[in-house]
């Protein structure tokens, strides 16, 4: 369970990514943000009230899934921020973690497991920290929010496992 | 120079995003209900800064675009080419209603508004809005509709004022 998120920390579904985070993502991944909804931007509030995208993830639904993917953070987004802010966000869990729970909690009626992929030994960290768990598979993570039986689960597994690296 | 250069318009999900310019406008935060339209200011520094709200109300047939609010402060605070951009295309508040009413306008079979204000007022016919006889309620019927059916909507829309 994650602390509640400091008040500069603003967390919203924007259905305007490209504007937000675009050159961020490219920046990260090499290619353009894919088309697909739901897009979700960790912000942080300046003192003038000025918003500096900060993290980024992409809810795709793929029913009865949601895969979790493109999660990225700009780093330079910290250099705005005091270090007493900076102490607060990390006391929070991060930026990231708290953007995963929010979509956790947002999309919650949309699907019946949350699937991400990460070979990054950090990320892979804060993942766990949001309410991700392993799978048996390399890389594979899970986010149950409903109670499923275990058939289900591993039905559920298999076709996200199915569909390789995201 | 257009618009397009320096303000993006979306649908947020999160309304405390406009809390600040709306409460300038309003003196309360922003509806805590869908859908709420923000125009961004995208800064050289690669900050984003809300500077234009408004929000729309899904009421099945009819929605309702209401609570709009510019900051006036941040308009001045523009570059002189940036606020000719905004002369010339006709203001923030045409590109929050545009928005509305290309993404939810399909949805329904009409879009009401409730206006006395002057300078709002100049903006809506742009946007196809039409007095209703009521008293500052506007509409833009978006469909072929029988005199009775607009008077249904209309009521309708009415017994929602103010919005």
């Amino acid at each position: 369970m994650l602390p509640d998120k400091p008040d500069f920390l603003i967390i919203s579904e924007v259905d305007h990514p490209e504007a937000m985070v675009g050159d961020l993502f490219q920046r990260k991944f090499g290619h353009p943000l894919p088309e697909w909804k739901h897009d979700v931007v960790a912000f942080f509030r300046k003192d003038d009230g000025t918003l500096v995208p900060m993290s980024y993830t992409k809810f795709a639904v793929l029913e009865p899934l949601i895969l979790v993917g493109g999660c990225c953070t700009d780093g330079r987004a910290f250099s705005h921020m005091s270090e007493a802010q900076k102490s607060a966000l990390s006391a929070a869990g991060g930026s990231m973690a708290q953007l995963l729970s929010y979509g956790f909690k947002r999309f919650a009626d949309r699907c019946n497991a949350y699937f991400g992929y990460c070979g990054d030994a950090r990320a892979w960290e804060v993942d766990l920290s949001a309410g991700f768990v392993p799978t048996e598979h390399d890389k594979l993570l899970v986010h149950w929010h409903k109670p499923l039986n275990d058939q289900t689960k591993r039905a559920l597994v298999a076709m996200a496992h199915a569909l390789g690296p995201f | 120079m257009h618009i397009s250069d320096f303000i993006v318009v979306g649908e947020v999900d999160d309304p405390s995003l406009a809390d600040g310019l709306f409460q300038r406008g309003y003196r309360k935060e922003t509806p805590r209900f869908p859908h709420h339209i923000v125009a961004w200011n995208l800064r050289d520094d690669g900050a984003r800064l809300p500077v234009s709200y408004v929000h729309f109300t899904d009421c099945h047939d009819i929605w309702l675009a209401g609570g709009a609010a510019t900051d006036g402060e941040v308009l001045r605070a523009m570059k002189p080419e940036q606020q000719q951009a905004l002369r010339d295309y006709g203001g923030l508040m045409l590109a929050t209603l545009r928005y509305g009413f290309e993404h939810y306008g399909p949805n329904c079979e009409a879009i009401f508004t409730c206006c006395g204000d002057p300078r709002a007022l100049a903006t809506t016919p742009k946007l196809g809005f039409a007095e209703t006889g009521i008293q500052y309620l506007l509409v833009n019927f978006l469909r072929d509709l029988s005199d009775r059916r607009k008077s249904e909507l209309t009521a309708k829309a009415a017994s929602f004022m103010p919005f």
